[in-house]
């Protein structure tokens, strides 16, 4: 960012303190685009993921006195992204399990009849199904790991930010980075052998 | 091979393009001679590519964004219970006017009767304190969890988080 775009985040975000609302739309303006790349690597697809944002964003203009300008503005907003993701995850979670719980018979049996039809790499055309089979491998990591992998490699952020997001050392970072890139290239070998 | 036991650590910094030339230089003779670890490498690029792309996908439009805003709008009204409407031209000009400040006197009147009555609202209405401190714990929790820690070791005091929390605290006592 250069100065004279970070002396108008600046403008703008005192701007917001004082409940100005068409700087706390520009605002948006300026971090929809990146927000929404984090919530949707996050969440799985376009429509939770604008929901996760929204509400990242209210929490932004709720408690913008909480930022002090101790972490780049970026790196705030980014937690807060975060956050708002995993906590959409958790609700809906909640919700689903209640949903399906009188389907479960239904969907075992569904379940198994999938996997054994698209078993195998010799069935797997194309780069669509590889990155399904990447997608269900990324979500059955763990959150950490799937946390860290995300940002890194779905989000192009480096290393010191993620920490900065997660609050913990970067040698954190980088074992759960390790995991999870081993994990998905075990998961995934299968399909990467031609 | 005890090599690529040691090997396989430094193989993600390697094809994440993360290590000094020397390390560097020390891997890519290994993987000349080595094919297991040849293949780990190249398995491990191809996740990282195909995870890269899918960051691409096309970005929405401004339709799409025009509708975030507007829902944005409304659920920010409805959490300050605010009516967000751009000031009229001619609002404008007669809060500058002379005529204008004896209302200022009486609307400030008014505002403080207005925190007195919403003052005396929160104070029978418990169940808002309830609901803001069930959601700080479960930020906590959050965080606890994604330290592996129960929370107090990792986040030093200080701490901008600790801080947002305390805002919203201050807010909601
Ligand atoms: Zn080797």
């Amino acid at each position: 960012m250069n100065t004279e775009a970070a002396a108008r985040e600046e403008f703008v975000i005192q701007r917001i303190r004082s409940g100005d609302r068409a700087a706390f739309e520009e605002l948006v303006t300026m971090y929809r685009n990146r927000g929404l790349s984090i919530a949707y690597n996050l969440v799985g697809n376009l429509e939770d993921a604008k929901d996760a944002l929204q509400d990242a964003f209210i929490k932004v203009y709720l408690y913008i006195e909480g930022f002090r300008g101790q972490s780049k503005f970026s790196t705030w907003f980014h937690r807060i992204v975060v956050n708002a993701s995993l906590d959409f995850l958790r609700k809906k979670k909640r919700a689903v399990s209640v949903l399906t719980e009188s389907l479960q018979d239904n969907i075992k049996e569904g379940d198994r009849e999938i996997s054994d039809n698209s078993l195998g790499p010799a069935r797997i055309a194309g780069n669509q199904e590889l990155n399904r089979r990447l997608e269900d491998a990324i979500a059955g990591l763990s959150l950490k790991q799937r946390i860290c992998f995300v940002l890194k490699h779905q989000n192009g952020l480096g290393v010191r930010e993620i920490a900065e997001i997660l609050r913990c050392r970067r040698s954190t970072v980088k074992v759960h980075l390790f995991r999870a890139a081993e994990n998905l290239r075990r998961k995934m070998n299968v399909y990467l052998k031609e | 091979m005890l090599r690529c036991l040691f090997i396989k650590r430094k193989l993600y910094d390697f094809v994440a393009g993360e290590l000094g030339l020397k390390e560097k230089a020390a891997l890519s003779r290994h993987l000349q001679v080595c094919s297991g670890c040849r293949r780990k490498a190249g398995e491990l690029k191809t996740v990282f590519s195909l995870a890269a792309k899918r960051e691409k996908l096309p970005l929405p439009d401004e339709a799409f964004w025009g509708k975030f805003q507007v829902e944005l709008n409304k659920r920010l009204d409805q959490e300050t219970g605010a009516e967000f409407a751009p000031e009229p031209e001619a609002r404008r000009q007669m809060r500058h006017s002379y005529l204008f400040r004896p209302v200022l006197a009486y609307a400030s009147v008014l505002l403080l009767m207005m925190v007195t009555v919403f003052s005396l609202y929160r104070y029978y209405q418990p169940k808002i304190h309830a609901y803001q401190d069930q959601q700080i714990v479960e930020e906590v929790l959050f965080l606890e969890e994604l330290n592996g820690t129960n929370g107090t070791t990792i986040l030093p005091l200080g701490d901008a988080y600790i801080q947002e929390i305390d805002i919203i605290s201050r807010y909601s006592s």
